[in-house]
């Protein structure tokens, strides 16, 4: 990146790992950041949270009429109860699809995620062609990923502009009425949570 | 601002390439600047609000060209610096590969706060009676606006009429709470057809939900 700046001698250096080296082992030096702090923050996230937190929230409510209206409810109270991390999932509302009605979650401003009960995003959430193509032609771009939405279903956009995040509950699939919570668990995927795709929906694009 | 960040409604910005088992990390770096944004940002200078525009400051080409977590390292620089924790010489410096022994012993992120920022989260809800001035079924026009500092009512969105849909709890407002000033107030659920957003060649049927503050918003006539 030195090009882009006039003076070659004040410019961050190219290598992107050099830079973040120097400024975490800069911060260590001036003791504001422990290293190893760091180690168990990004374990955390590497390792401890992810869309199987989501997924099984989805099984169970499917499989619990009571639990899927609390979730609906009040999606915190839940968390709290359930001990789910709730870094960037401190306010979560969980959006139910319905026969005639499919949600879809973006940030269009920035990254924002329900990290607790879906992990860190994949990249393309954080890139602009999703960013900004899913508020403007949703049919097309969730066309692109697998799933062509029927024309008298609404698809809502979400776009996460403020604190609130963002769940979606996707519609049970057809043939898992003998499923229980951990089958189904395993069925439910990380992008039928931020919708755009569903389950057991023939791919047609 | 109206930078490239507020991309909501662009086209040309690249495709959408999903890739099967892509780790969390893609590498070290990616993995150390994810956890320096939260052990810098446990120092307590600055807010969420301030993060967030610290990246939309970067250079528009640089931010579209760049992979997600140099916006990261680029925010983490850019106030550490801003807010005197440390100079621009230390940073070159560093930058020069002069760093010294680490000393971790006062370092405010320790494994324990760590452990608590990622279970218990950064609840930014504010405890207030302020009363709310929009009920859920009333109409309102997004303000047109065009800050210079940080906003977060995307371009698109602006002068668009919806309706209310929920009120949420009272929050600082961003717009002005990056530039050092919190006035708390309540957030609303706010749903706008699509055509509303993008005219008649738009579904029909489809619509588009933001959450706004109160000073995003007007009633609507």
């Amino acid at each position: 990146m030195s090009h882009d700046h006039d003076d070659h001698h004040h410019a961050p250096p190219d290598a992107v790992a050099v830079r973040v080296k120097a400024i975490e082992g800069l911060l260590a030096e001036k003791g504001l950041v422990d290293p190893a702090a760091m180690d168990e923050m990004i374990d955390i996230f590497a390792n401890r949270v992810g869309p199987q937190i989501g997924a099984n929230l989805v099984a169970r409510a499917w499989t619990e009429p009571e639990f899927k209206a609390r979730l609906l409810r009040d999606a915190n109270e839940v968390l709290e109860e359930l001990e789910i991390p709730r870094l960037q999932a401190e306010d979560l509302i969980v959006l139910e699809n319905t026969p005639t009605l499919h949600h879809v979650v973006v940030c269009t401003l920035c990254s924002c995620y329900p990290w607790g009960v879906l992990g860190l995003p994949p990249n393309w959430y954080k890139a602009p062609g999703y960013r900004s193509r899913v508020v403007r032609e949703p049919r097309r771009v969730l066309k692109e990923f697998g799933y062509d939405v029927p024309a008298d279903v609404e698809i809502r956009v979400w776009d996460s502009t403020a604190e609130l995040r963002y769940m979606v509950l996707p519609m049970r699939p057809a043939g898992t009425e003998g499923m229980g919570v951990e089958e189904l668990t395993a069925l439910v995927t990380r992008d039928s949570m931020i919708g755009v795709s569903a389950l057991g929906t023939p791919v047609t694009a | 601002m109206n930078g490239v960040h507020d991309m909501g409604g662009m086209a040309g910005l690249g495709t959408i390439d999903q890739i099967p088992d892509e780790p969390v990390f893609r590498a070290e770096w990616e993995e150390r600047a994810f956890a320096l944004m939260w052990a810098t940002g446990a120092l307590g200078k600055w807010n969420l609000d301030e993060l967030r525009h610290a990246i939309e400051r970067m250079p528009g080409a640089e931010y579209l060209a760049t992979d997600y977590y140099v916006h990261w390292i680029h925010c983490v620089e850019t106030l550490v610096v801003e807010k005197g924790i440390v100079t621009r010489d230390d940073l070159l410096r560093a930058w020069r590969g002069e760093i010294g022994a680490p000393n971790p012993g006062s370092a405010p992120m320790t494994k324990d706060v760590a452990t608590h920022i990622a279970m218990k989260g950064l609840p930014l809800a504010v405890e207030s009676n302020r009363a709310a001035k929009y009920q859920p079924g009333d109409r309102v026009l997004t303000r047109t606006i065009h800050p210079d500092g940080h906003t977060r009512l995307p371009r698109y969105a602006r002068g668009k009429t919806g309706v209310v849909e929920r009120v949420h709890h009272v929050y600082p407002f961003p717009d002005t709470n990056a530039h050092g000033d919190a006035r708390p107030q309540h957030v609303y659920l706010i749903r706008f057809t699509a055509q509303e957003m993008w005219g008649g060649d738009a579904s029909a049927l489809d619509t588009l939900c933001i959450d706004l503050w109160e000073d995003h918003l007007d009633p609507a006539a």
